[in-house]
């Protein structure tokens, strides 16, 4: 499990998916905040998503994940990827608003790797983007 | 086949002759049994048959005894012969009459006394006493249960005869699910009884009885029928409920019997000592000793009724001619024509009373047969007709079989009322059938106010007392010697109809009596059953129905919560943390001096409080909407789609010529709520038609199903089928539409219509894009649209609401 990357710098691109525009601004400002090197790319929905990680399978290193959305939403993604050998590779951590444990439990049920509060505020925000981050690019990955 | 006895001329000693009386007694008890079985078996049969109306299950009761009937007979035949045996081996010492009696016991060990029939709820649908009048039944327990329940019964009787218990009843209440009836035997064992009474006692306690010196006797059980009396016209159960009423229930009644002497030589029979009653009644001419011989040996052949197994009589016949050649041959031989020696000075009067008491026997048995064929027919017409009453369709049909069944089968009530009740509290009075006197009277006056019984059960104890024990009808039937009166509630076709049936007889027959009791009987066990089940499987119904709906109604409230709760802790939280991070943002930015960027910050910040304003209005206007909270005025519905539509092109930027309205006319509704609707309508559309769709929404309106519908049809991607009708939920959104929207719009479009008594639905267009159309429930027609007022004459149906014609239209 814990197994420090070996690839680094290799598979550093983050895909961010987010129907709300205010909150893509955010994530966008959050992730330049905290110095991510990391090549960002934004999804409106699970649909756009699933093209744009096929299309970068090879550098994805984190998708980012929000449920509720038009279209494809979360959960529906998750389970197209838990179809997709090569896309299971990559951890998606779900950053939603929602902290019902009934999404919770959906989230991992169909195979999120972690599960993260949409905290308020910028610099709660930054924090948990760059937490989030540090583990899944830099210590972690599957 | 029996032989005809011939006595033996050769000369006999004392002891011989003692014995051979003995023998011929013991012969004649034996006999006696058989009759008496036949007896209660001509009954049994013949109420069992009337039984096969109460339930099924006694069919198989009478093809049962029908069976037994022949062993029986042929076990009568076999005992008639073995006595003339033993009267020509009586030379013999070899045989005794406790061996015989012995045998006769070990082949009819036990004997049942009533059987009832109970159902599952306790009610007593049949019961051997309910079903004619007195008697006793004798039958077999194999014959009444069926296989499994018959072991339980013997279970019970064995262990009745464990503790010694000489009457018992047997309960069974463990039948196998899919029966119906509950079997409720009583019981006792005869052969136990008979060993305990030595019958040869009893002849000097009939003498001392002297009742050839003071009258006649009957004997009386204790169910009031009469067993015997010398003069057979007089016998009958009338004359025994006479009798009964005379000397009440208790103890054998003799004025002869001062010291106790014959009721304490028959109480070893179980206790029954209310078994028997000897009735006398005073006589001037004296009685002979053979009359005096022929009670005792009625006596007898009573108490044999207590070893009697269940032997049937339909053949009785065959028993019949052996005794009448027997008593032939006892005659001849009194009379000299046989050659018969008389071994002691007694011989002579044995015989020649021995004679007479056979003669009497076979014109009992004789009598008992006419009785049975009497009571067979009898029961098959009433089983004919009550099955006519059963299949009664209407009113006229119930009253017909009525007729039938009050005047033709018990050729009885000279007069007859029949007062009905419908379910209207109308009271009708038959038709007069020919021979009915109608109680006109009687059903205008005191039953025309009476208030129809409707609770359960069924029976005579339900009919309102009001209504029997009316001024008018208790008059009418005061000094009557048989007045009936039958309630009954029938369902003729659809129409439950209550009836009274009374009927009265002025001079009665026995069995005219029986008869309307025994048909009433019958008809209200049947009604009540037929009536029972109907309002049970009815209510059952009902319940079902009522709690699958309320449960349906939960679940569905519950998943609208659950729905709306997610809805707005989503989108409620979402902007509120938008707004907080650009405030932080906007903070750190004046702090770096960024006067630009922060201002672009705060500018989101606005845009984010404003997408939640507008959301929050929303929602509360969803919440909020209910059929008290509407303000109704007549609203031009054109005006006010044009209205929305320039509202909703402006904010999404589109086209206001992509929406075309035609007329839609007035209508009495909320115009706010309305508004709203058409504003969530054409919102949908918009957002919905994508990128590679043309935009186009038509507002129109038809009529379907007879009720104003108002069309808002667009060109875009359509809605998968199977989400249809899952559209109206809260935060619902097709996974081919890539416009965001909150879901609330069409759940508040949803709550608005219903709010004004309509319906909303959707479906796609054949050619694509999908049409959402909607009623407003308390429109008048009247306020049609010239040339719309017929529901096909719609050249608005036509214009507006499908796909096609919304294709046509556009820019």
């Amino acid at each position: 499990m814990m197994e420090p990357t070996a690839e680094g710098g290799q598979r550093r691109k983050i895909l961010a998916v987010e129907d709300d525009p205010a909150h893509r601004e955010l994530l966008g400002l959050a992730l330049a905040a905290v110095g991510e090197e990391a090549e960002v790319e934004m999804a409106t929905d699970g649909t756009a998503a699933l093209a744009l990680a096929e299309g970068s399978l090879s550098s994805l290193g984190l998708i980012l994940l929000d449920l509720s959305m038009p279209g494809m939403d979360g959960i529906e993604f998750l389970i197209r990827r838990a179809g997709d050998e090569m896309l299971r590779r990559v951890p998606v951590v779900v950053f939603t608003a929602s902290a019902a444990p009934a999404d919770i439990e959906r989230a991992y049920e169909h195979g999120a790797n972690g599960y993260v509060v949409k905290p308020a505020g910028f610099e709660p925000l930054c924090e948990a983007v760059e937490a989030i981050c540090r583990y899944w690019l830099d210590v972690n990955t599957i | 086949m029996a032989r005809p006895v011939r006595a033996r001329s050769q000369p006999s000693g004392h002891l011989l002759g003692s014995f051979r009386s003995r023998l011929v007694l013991g012969a004649l008890l034996l006999v006696a049994a058989s009759i008496a079985a036949a007896l209660a078996a001509t009954q049994l049969l013949a109420s069992e048959v009337v039984g096969e109306q109460i339930d099924e299950r006694a069919v198989l009761l009478s093809r049962s005894l029908a069976r037994s009937a022949r062993g029986a007979v042929e076990e009568s035949t076999n005992t008639v012969e073995a006595f003339a045996g033993v009267v020509e081996r009586s030379g013999h010492d070899s045989v005794s009459l406790d061996h015989l009696v012995e045998n006769f016991r070990a082949t009819n060990p036990t004997v049942i006394r009533e059987v009832h029939v109970v159902d599952r709820v306790g009610r007593l649908v049949a019961s051997s006493r309910l079903i004619g009048r007195g008697g006793n039944r004798f039958v077999s327990l194999d014959a009444v249960l069926d296989p499994a329940s018959r072991t339980n019964a013997h279970l019970a009787l064995t262990e009745a005869r464990l503790t010694g218990t000489a009457i018992s009843d047997v309960a069974v209440p463990t039948l196998p699910s899919q029966v119906p009836v509950i079997y409720i035997a009583r019981t006792y064992e005869g052969g136990a009884v008979l060993a305990e009474i030595d019958l040869r006692q009893l002849w000097p306690i009939v003498d001392s009885l002297q009742l050839g010196e003071t009258g006649d006797a009957y004997l009386v059980s204790g169910s009031g029928r009469v067993l015997s009396h010398p003069d057979r016209e007089r016998t009958g159960s009338l004359a025994a409920e006479r009798i009964q009423a005379a000397i009440g229930r208790e103890g054998i009644v003799t004025r002869d019997d001062p010291d106790g002497a014959l009721r304490s030589a028959v109480s070893p029979l179980g206790g029954r000592t209310d078994w028997l009653a000897v009735v006398e009644q005073r006589r001037d001419e004296a009685r002979t000793p053979v009359a005096r011989l022929a009670t005792g040996a009625l006596l007898v052949f009573a108490l044999s009724l207590l070893v009697a197994g269940p032997l049937l009589a339909l053949l009785a016949s065959t028993i019949t001619r052996p005794l009448r050649l027997l008593a032939e041959t006892a005659n001849r031989a009194t009379a000299g024509l046989a050659t018969f020696t008389p071994a002691s000075p007694r011989s002579p009067r044995e015989v020649r009373e021995l004679a007479s008491s056979l003669a009497f026997m076979s014109s009992e048995v004789g009598a008992a047969n006419a009785a049975l064929q009497r009571q067979l027919t009898s029961a098959e017409r009433a089983r004919s007709l009550t099955e006519s009453i059963s299949r009664a369709a209407d009113f006229d049909e119930l009253i017909s079989a009525l007729d039938e069944v009050m005047i033709r089968s018990t050729g009885a009530a000279d007069h007859v009322a029949l007062v009905t009740f419908d379910s209207e509290s109308q009271v009708r009075v038959g038709p007069p059938p020919p021979g009915w006197s109608i109680l006109s009277a009687v059903a205008t006056t005191d039953l025309a106010g009476a208030t129809p019984w409707t609770g359960l059960p069924l029976g005579r104890d339900v009919v309102p007392a009001d209504v029997v024990e009316s001024e008018a009808i208790r008059t009418t039937l005061d000094d009557r010697d048989l007045a009936h009166v039958l309630p009954l509630w029938v369902e003729a076709g659809e129409v439950l109809v209550a009836l009274v049936l009374i009927g009265w007889i002025d001079r009665p027959r026995a069995e005219q009596v029986d008869m309307v009791a025994l048909v009433s009987d019958v008809l209200i066990a049947r009604i009540r059953r037929y009536y029972l089940r109907d309002r049970l499987q009815q209510y059952s119904y009902e319940l079902e129905d009522r709690v699958r709906a309320r449960t349906a109604e939960i679940e569905q409230a519950s998943s609208e919560l659950e729905a709306f709760t997610a809805t707005v802790s989503h989108d409620l939280k979402g902007p509120l943390q938008a707004i907080r991070s650009f405030a932080d943002l906007a903070e750190l930015r004046l702090d770096r001096g960024e006067i630009d960027s922060a201002r672009a910050a705060v500018s989101r910040i606005a845009t984010s409080a404003g997408e939640m304003a507008t959301f929050t209005t929303r929602l509360l206007a969803v919440t909020s909407i209910g059929h008290a909270g509407l303000v109704r005025e007549v609203v031009d519905l054109t005006e006010l789609a044009e209205a929305a539509a320039d509202g909703q092109c402006e904010l999404f930027g589109a086209p206001r010529s992509a929406v075309t309205i035609e007329p839609l006319g007035s209508a009495d509704v909320d115009r706010t709520l309305v508004r709203a609707t058409f504003e969530n309508l054409l919102s949908n559309a918009i957002k919905y038609t994508g990128a590679d769709h043309r935009l186009e929404v038509r507002i129109s309106r038809t009529i379907e199903r007879g009720a104003i519908t108002y069309c808002v049809a667009d060109r875009g991607v359509g809605i998968e089928p199977d989400l249809l009708p899952k559209v109206f939920e809260m935060y619902l959104r097709s996974a081919t539409r890539s416009e965001s929207g909150d879901g609330v719009g069409l759940a508040s479009a949803k709550r608005i219509v219903l709010a004004h008594g309509g319906s909303i639905w959707a479906e796609n267009g054949p050619d694509g894009g999908t049409v959402f159309k909607f009623t407003l429930g308390r429109v008048d027609l009247d306020t049609a649209l010239p040339g719309e007022g017929e529901p096909q004459a719609g050249g608005a149906v036509d214009t507006g609401c499908d796909a096609t014609e919304a294709g046509s239209v556009g820019r």
